[in-house]
């Protein structure tokens, strides 16, 4: 029989060190090489909630007391550091980006979760957020902003779009509690914005009103002064009179289109490039009818579309390697049955936990697969797909499918994103004025109802780019279970179309349909 | 306290500051790499996905804690407090059998455990095999208290359950462990 102390003996002597495999080395080498600012690869586990405590084996006695000694005048030494480093920052800035100014001012509450035009990196309808307060709304303040287009609260700030006196564009922050200007900054023409707690991003160019050049610059929440901005020079696709540069914001990763023939990643610390992978087709100007090119990722993977190619790629978003890439041009131009360009087909794309979903207006609607790009599923006679959103295991979709000569029917879709199977769908009209731009609050478990407006707001015309605009024709904005599509929130506030994200306090951005250009925020009444 | 007495002199430039801290940092990873994911790898019943999930996490963490210039006084101390709180993480909110009864029984046996004065050698495998035997939270128990070395009192506080209770579980790990070790034993 084993006795007790030659157990407690061979537990004490029990750890050594392992190897780990190769391929796991490699990977976790990739992924410190940058500095460990990317999302950590999906993991089974879960957030912490404990402290560390130390290794009691690692500890000496009357440490302790030499700790806080030593912990004070690290804080002292690091403060006195810590300052003359920033005096002395100037000196010399990082590569491919120039550190302008250090944030000034308050820093307003901003939210964790980043915020671009299309909702989500992945394009899934998922909005971050609380759910929305379930009570009666006083407005806080309201004012007219002609040609006002993309508006949200972010936070403690409403930031809105708009056309600028000179031609190109400019983006506001407004006080979200008193509706004062906080600050504007004109950006290049094409540029929409996006927000993340580290500032806001957008292009800007020395020309805003004709240059296809750009910039990436952070702007700082508090006073939109630039906090960094790219060396290199960047440029759009296309002649677009719309805006039409997307940032995808991956944890501390900015990803944007160079042309449409480059992606390019940026650390969102500091703006140097992280990597840049280049297009195997031919130049911009082969393609003038070209969109802006779809863009989306979700965990290790970027999905876009090589417009120049003919072909939707997949690269590592930890260093720009392809992992594979798929030719789209048969089997979305066998349906098309025109003659323009592959890069004038406006795709949309989802990626989700299988794959990237990708649908064209021609009628084409299928999953590829995340491992190899394989054809995972595909609808025959699709309907041409104009709103797709993940609500927990399953994806809402709406679209309008024609016969020849014959009026398009509309219809709406629950379907397994595995399998492509339907579990439910409508064709009820009155189901098309929340089902058309739905959002999903995974905080809140709520679908909220939306629809496209398709003529107030530029940026609803732009494939790929669904607004943010929630609510129904008759105004009313609704939040439904997803399970049983019930409706269980309404807003109480008339003529408001809600523009998510809510803000964690619970006020609410409103956009007026019956004036275009009017932003109001309420909040719950005391 | 480097990086302060050269910045304060100006003697080093901010590239030179950047290469220092990559080679601390690298020196820190290449030791500390296998040391993390074979601690990791016994507290998980050698599943290496998991192992690796954590391993990764773990640094990554220290990653960015070193990224953001927090200072850390004892980086092994800090790697595998971590890798602990990873650990644990993952069983308490997983783990079907962290909940487990006490019986009067158990307590009663803390005083009949006999500790003869045996030479005894444990095979390490067999030992590492009889603990993938144990319930997640019995063996994390025992690796606590007796491989890390933590106390009672601590071991309770890190597993957030009293005293009482972890005192049962060590004693039902230790009678299990035994039982396990003695019929390999006589296998052989």
């Amino acid at each position: 029989m084993i006795h007790d102390d030659a157990l407690l003996r061979a537990l004490k002597e029990l750890d050594q060190p392992v190897d780990p495999s190769t391929a796991f080395t490699e990977r976790l080498n990739s992924l410190l090489r940058f500095e460990a600012q990317i999302p950590v690869l999906p993991s089974q586990t879960q957030s912490s909630k404990l402290r560390p405590i130390p290794s009691r084996t690692d500890r000496k006695p009357g440490e302790r007391w030499m700790q806080l000694v030593g912990l004070a005048a690290a804080v002292l030494l690091f403060a006195i550091v810590g300052t003359l480093w920033s005096l002395s920052r100037g000196s010399g800035p990082e590569r491919g980006a120039t550190v302008v100014a250090p944030a000034m001012g308050s820093t307003p509450e901003v939210m964790d979760a980043p915020l671009m035009p299309h909702r989500s990196a992945a394009n899934d309808g998922q909005i971050p957020g609380p759910a929305p307060f379930d009570g009666s709304y006083a407005r806080l303040w309201k004012r007219s902003i002609p040609n006002v287009s993309f508006a949200a609260l972010y936070g403690d700030l409403v930031y809105y779009l708009a056309d600028s006196q000179s031609g190109g564009n400019v983006v506001v922050a407004l006080d979200a509690t008193t509706g004062e200007e906080r600050w504007s900054r004109p950006i290049a023409r094409f540029s929409t914005f996006a927000l993340m707690r580290k500032g806001v991003v957008v292009g800007t160019a020395r020309d805003t009103a004709s240059s296809n050049e750009f910039r990436v610059e952070l702007l700082d929440h508090a006073t939109g002064n630039p906090i960094w901005v790219t060396s290199d020079i960047y440029q759009v696709a296309v002649d677009n009179p719309a805006p039409s540069v997307q940032f995808v914001i991956v944890g501390n990763t900015i990803l944007i289109d160079n042309s449409g023939t480059a992606i390019v990643a940026l650390n969102a610390g500091g703006g140097q490039e992280r990597w840049r992978y280049k297009s195997s087709g031919i130049s911009a100007a082969a393609c003038q009818k070209c969109v802006s090119i779809a863009l989306v990722a979700y965990g290790n993977t970027a999905y876009f579309t090589d417009i120049h190619a003919g072909h939707l790629v997949a690269v590592s978003l930890v260093n720009g390697s392809r992992l594979w890439s798929v030719a789209l041009t048969d089997r979305l131009a066998a349906r098309d049955g025109t003659d323009q360009p592959f890069g004038a087909i406006p795709i949309q794309m989802t990626a989700l936990d299988q794959g990237v979903i990708l649908s064209d207006p021609t009628g084409y609607f299928g999953l590829l697969s995340a491992v190899d790009g394989s054809t995972v599923w595909e609808w025959p006679n699709s309907p041409a797909i104009i709103s797709a959103v993940r609500a927990n295991a399953s994806l809402f979709v709406a679209g309008f499918s024609s016969a020849d000569g014959e009026k398009p029917t509309w219809q709406w879709s629950e379907i397994d994103p595995a399998t492509g199977e339907i579990i439910r769908s409508g064709t009820k009209k009155k189901d098309q004025s929340r089902f058309s731009n739905m959002a999903y609050l995974p905080s809140a478990n709520l679908l909220i109802g939306g629809y496209r407006t398709n003529q107030t707001s530029p940026l609803e015309g732009i494939p790929g780019i669904g607004g943010l605009f929630s609510g129904d024709k008759s105004d009313e904005s609704v939040g439904m279970d997803p399970a049983t599509l019930d409706v269980v929130w309404k807003s109480s506030i008339d003529g408001c179309i809600v523009n998510l994200p809510i803000a964690p306090d619970g006020k609410l951005l409103c956009t007026s349909t019956s004036s275009n250009g009017e932003l109001s925020v309420y909040g719950p009444k005391p | 306290m480097a990086l302060g007495a050269h910045a304060l002199r100006g003697t080093e430039t901010r590239a030179e500051s950047n290469d220092r801290r990559t080679r601390e940092f690298d020196a820190v990873y290449r030791e500390m790499l296998p040391r993390i994911y074979g601690y990791i790898l016994i507290r998980v019943r050698q599943d290496v996905g998991l192992a690796e999930d954590l391993t990764q996490e773990t640094l990554l963490a220290y990653a960015r804690a070193h990224h953001d210039q927090v200072r850390i006084a004892n980086p092994a101390a800090w790697l595998f407090g971590t890798a602990r709180f990873k650990v644990i993480d993952h069983y308490r909110s997983r783990s079907p059998a962290w909940e487990l009864p006490i019986t009067d029984e158990d307590l009663d046996t803390i005083a009949s455990d006999k500790y003869a004065e045996v030479d005894q050698i444990i095979e390490r495998a067999h030992l590492i095999e009889a603990l993938d035997q144990l319930p997640d939270i019995q063996r994390l128990a025992i690796l606590l208290r007796y491989t890390d070395g933590f106390s009672l009192r601590e071991t309770a506080a890190l597993l957030d359950k009293s005293e009482h209770a972890i005192e049962s579980l060590l004693v039902r790990g230790r009678r299990a462990l035994r039982q396990l070790l003695s019929d390999e034993e006589t296998r052989q």
